[in-house]
């Protein structure tokens, strides 16, 4: 528990109005976008990196968990605050500072949203290429915390490819400048990129500079239909061995397909067991040259059904089909793990093989879509129910995929994160020796293990062997008293019990 | 009412799998950034409530009572959740357990539902609006410029048609003029208007108090009224209240088939788009917006037919506003529990309607009218605000004026 004096003096620091221990608004903070809970104890709403800096002081003092938080939207848990102590909830922190476009470089705070943001350079005839799913609501700040990905970053990179420098408090308080505005910079280790994808157990970022590259000028959106999903991971590997790569190359399965469509009813082919949703950019002329391409090889690779988008409505449409499919699977299933995997992209037909393969053999279902040009899928575990039973299925089946990835060349998690849903499998998908090194990396900036804990380390690596390590339990959510995970969520935390 | 009874909502709120959409587009959530009171939040919230993890404490019920009630969420929603029913069946469920404030058990639910009462609490307001500056309520201190109600010497062009017509409570107490505005669009088209008595309000305000038991009584005073004049089509000029009957009635009156009269419920601009006589209808000057009312334009679909009938009349000189997405942020009773709130959500549409350079902002809603009256003279935009009837006639008053 948190003392009453503490609470006073956190209270001071952020003003009253943006502090709150009520339990109404601790509900509300207590869970992301897998649906698991655990209520922090305090809510805290910074306005600039100097409140951040005498929070986390005070926190490092009396070893009270922080846990940063963008706008909630995350697939791995990340801003779940497994340990309870203080949401640091930046959305108030959403200005776009400047954008130099002389330097094509943008200033920002961590609580603008990614899509408002895009629209802003947009305006500009500029272009900011990583768009996940959740771009209408997520933050830049979050998405720096996992590096997050989406359609566009087969052909332009993830987020990571576009931060420059970052502005960020450490666990004592202090606050850092990491990289710069430049394009280029060895002065010293990479820090930027050490904080990027460190889900908020290093720093917090409270400042970001970013990269900007010039608007394509013209987009053609095409939309392939196929008979069997293998037909179209065949076709993704067809077009990339052709050495073409499209700004996007998306894939959607029958079950996805046809729960978007009860949504949005927008005509998608719902007959189809597969879909491409490719997007060409860049000059107009290679624009043309890329997409009749692309149309041919679908062609000769059996589409069903094959149309271009003929108006930005349309294109629009594709898209937001697109964007919703994590969230509308909830129409047929109340719990899912949203998986994202990544092989090699030429392994991407055995991928599919392997996870239908998966699936008969542990007698669960699983819906898949995602970025099929850089071999990233989502694999959506579809738990039909909370029973004991149903959860039993899924550990087992989870941990045969993520080895079978491991195998084919791939890791366990392209762009959502480790969290704590797959905090027991991060040796599995980074190796022990890298462990090692990230905890002890982990120790010497957070000694107390204040900022974010329980995400990405399950356990302490360095008191246990390699083998342990894959199986070992997830940590408690239970350690404070107020914590209340949903069951599901203990019994997927407790794996086999 | 079985409809409203919040335990068998549990499912439906299950079905929340907290992607966040809906916090890209609640008006309320982008002004305040406070998780509670988006759609997200409030599920869990009711879920919390459900589960007995919390009472009805005061906070749980100023959160989930934090809402314009634009159904945005309703239409981004990726899993189709019922927003809007679940929370009229929390506040009801809340209502049982935290009694209503006096003022709004007296303004919301006893005065809205008798016959004949806001009309006279509206003529006071407008005739002693001085009285309104020592009234406790901020919302009430509004400065809305006030219009003289125009007269006609009605068209004689009456074909023995008759069309009844639902005023609502703005109406009769805000705007009354467009009740004469109405009745000479329908002279001028050859029909003649019919009124009721005893109508009362749609029964929307008491739903949103918690009380749906009065809001199912005036909904069965209304379908009686209107059943007994025997009208083929029952026209309304207030977004809301028609949003209230073709949506809500059938819920709140699901075991009276009897009264089935709502289906015969239509928005004006939808009766004017189909009708010819429009065209007799003279141009009215200037350069024109249009302002969708949520309930209008989300809940009913109905966008296109205020434009045409708009660009008929105007000539063409009609700007589209960057604005389809904007709510004016009134929401009854939220503007005058939220009033600072609500207005700094109006501020947006406000910005985006004088970017159109237009000189009047048209729109099918008196609560829209009253608010972005409001917003428009705290921004000192000098913009007018009309509703739909004041300028399908405009054209026609400027003709008579020339005239005489």
């Amino acid at each position: 528990m948190i003392s009453n004096a503490v609470k006073e003096e956190l209270r001071k620091i952020a003003g009253k109005d943006n502090f709150f221990d009520e339990i109404e608004e601790r509900i509300c903070y207590s869970y992301d976008g897998t649906t698991f809970k655990s209520k922090p104890d305090i809510v805290l709403k910074p306005a600039n990196a100097q409140e951040v800096s005498h929070v986390l002081k005070v926190a490092n003092r009396e070893k009270i968990p922080v846990v940063p938080r963008g706008a909630g939207t995350g697939l791995s848990g990340g801003s779940v605050p497994i340990e309870g102590g203080i949401v640091l909830a930046m959305n108030r922190m959403k200005k776009i500072l400047s954008i130099d476009e002389e330097n094509l470089v943008a200033f920002v705070e961590p609580g603008v949203i990614n899509e408002e943001f895009q629209k802003e350079v947009e305006r500009r005839g500029l272009f900011y290429p990583p768009d996940p799913a959740s771009q209408k609501m997520c933050t830049l700040g979050g998405n720096i915390a996992e590096c997050a990905g989406g359609p566009h970053c087969l052909k332009y990179g993830v987020t990571r490819d576009y931060v420059l420098g970052l502005e960020a408090v450490l666990a004592d308080g202090s606050i850092i400048n990491t990289g710069g505005q430049v394009m280029k910079n060895v002065s010293g280790y990479d820090l930027t990129r050490l904080l990027i994808g460190s889900e908020g157990t290093l720093g917090v970022v409270t400042k970001i500079v970013l990269k900007l590259l010039p608007l394509p000028e013209d987009r053609r959106t095409i939309l392939a239909a196929f008979s069997t999903m293998e037909r179209a991971a065949e076709t993704v590997s067809a077009i990339i061995a052709s050495r073409l790569i499209p700004a996007t190359l998306e894939f959607m399965d029958g079950v996805t397909v046809k729960v978007v469509e009860e949504f949005l009813k927008i005509g998608l082919p719902t007959t189809a067991d597969a879909l491409l949703l490719i997007e060409v950019d860049g000059k107009k002329e290679a624009v043309e040259i890329d997409y009749e391409k692309i149309m041919k090889i679908c062609k000769d690779k059996g589409a069903v059904e094959l149309k271009g988008a003929r108006t930005s409505g349309e294109r629009e449409n594709l898209w937001k089909a697109r964007r919703a499919v994590s969230a509308a699977l909830g129409r047929i299933c109340p719990l899912k793990l949203n998986e994202d995997v990544v092989v090699p992209r030429s392994k991407l037909p055995l991928l599919i093989t392997k996870v239908k393969e998966i699936c008969t053999e542990f007698g669960i279902k699983s819906a898949n879509y995602g970025h099929a040009g850089d071999g990233n899928i989502h694999v959506n575990i579809l738990i039909e129910s909370r029973a004991d039973d149903e959860m039993k299925k899924v550990e087992p089946a989870l941990e045969k995929l993520y080895k079978e990835v491991v195998n084919l060349g791939g890791t366990i998690s392209g762009e959502h994160g480790i969290g704590f849903l797959k905090s027991k499998y991060l040796a599995l998908g980074a190796g022990v020796e890298s462990v090692n090194v990230m905890r002890k990396i982990k120790d010497a900036l957070d000694p107390n293990n204040i900022l974010n804990p329980g995400k990405i380390f399950a356990v302490n690596p360095s008191s246990l062997s390699g083998e342990e390590k894959i199986n070992s339990p997830r940590p408690s959510l239970t350690k404070r008293g107020d914590n209340s995970l949903s069951k599901g969520a203990r019994k997927r935390v407790r794996g086999k019990e | 009412m079985n409809s409203f009874n919040l335990k068998k909502y549990k499912s439906e709120i299950s079905k929340c799998v907290k992607c966040g959409t809906c916090t890209s587009i609640c008006p309320v959530y982008r002004e305040t950034l406070q998780e509670s009171v988006s759609a997200r939040g409030k599920m869990s919230l009711i879920e919390a409530f459900l589960e007995g993890e919390i009472g009805a404490s005061s906070i749980l019920d100023k959160r989930l009572r934090q809402c314009v009630q634009c159904t945005k969420c309703i239409e981004e929603c990726p899993n189709g959740i019922p927003v809007d029913i679940i929370l009229f069946s929390a506040w009801r469920a809340l209502k049982e357990k935290l009694p209503t404030p006096l003022w709004k058990n007296f303004a919301f639910e006893k005065a809205l539902s008798g016959a004949g009462i806001p009309a006279a609490a509206g003529f006071l307001y407008r005739n002693f609006g001085g009285l309104s500056a020592i009234l406790p309520v901020e919302a009430l201190k509004r400065k809305v410029s006030r219009r003289k109600p125009l007269k006609f010497k009605t068209t004689k062009l009456n074909s023995g048609k008759k069309i009844g017509f639902y005023p609502g409570c703005m109406i009769d107490s805000m705007y009354p003029e467009i009740l004469s505005y109405v009745r000479e669009i329908f002279a001028r088209l050859g029909y003649e208007m019919i009124i009721p008595s005893r109508l009362v309000c749609c029964g929307l305000p008491q739903m949103s108090t918690g009380n749906v038991e009065l809001a199912r009584r005036n909904a069965l005073v209304n379908m009686n009224a209107f059943k007994d004049a025997k009208v083929d089509v029952i026209i309304t000029a207030c977004a809301t209240c028609l949003s209230t009957v073709r949506k809500k009635y059938p819920l709140l009156l699901e075991d009276t088939p009897a009264l089935k009269v709502y289906e015969k419920f239509m928005d004006l601009s939808e009766f004017l788009a189909g009708e010819k006589g429009l065209e007799n209808f003279p141009e009215a000057e200037g350069k024109f917006t249009y302002h969708d009312p949520c309930h209008l334009a989300r809940e009913l679909k109905i966008k296109e037919e205020p434009r045409e009938i708009i660009k008929k009349i105007s000539a063409g000189n009609f700007a589209e506003a960057d604005s389809s997405e904007l709510c004016c942020g009134f929401g009854g009773s939220f503007n005058f529990e939220n009033y600072s709130l609500s207005m700094n959500i109006c501020s947006h549409l406000v910005k985006a309607l004088k970017d159109t350079g237009a000189e009047t902002v048209i729109t099918s809603c008196p609560a829209c009218m009253w608010q972005i009256e409001d917003g428009i003279s705290r921004s000192n935009s000098g913009m007018n605000v009309m509703h739909l009837a004041e300028f399908v006639l405009r054209g026609a008053l400027n003709a008579d004026t020339d005239k005489r």
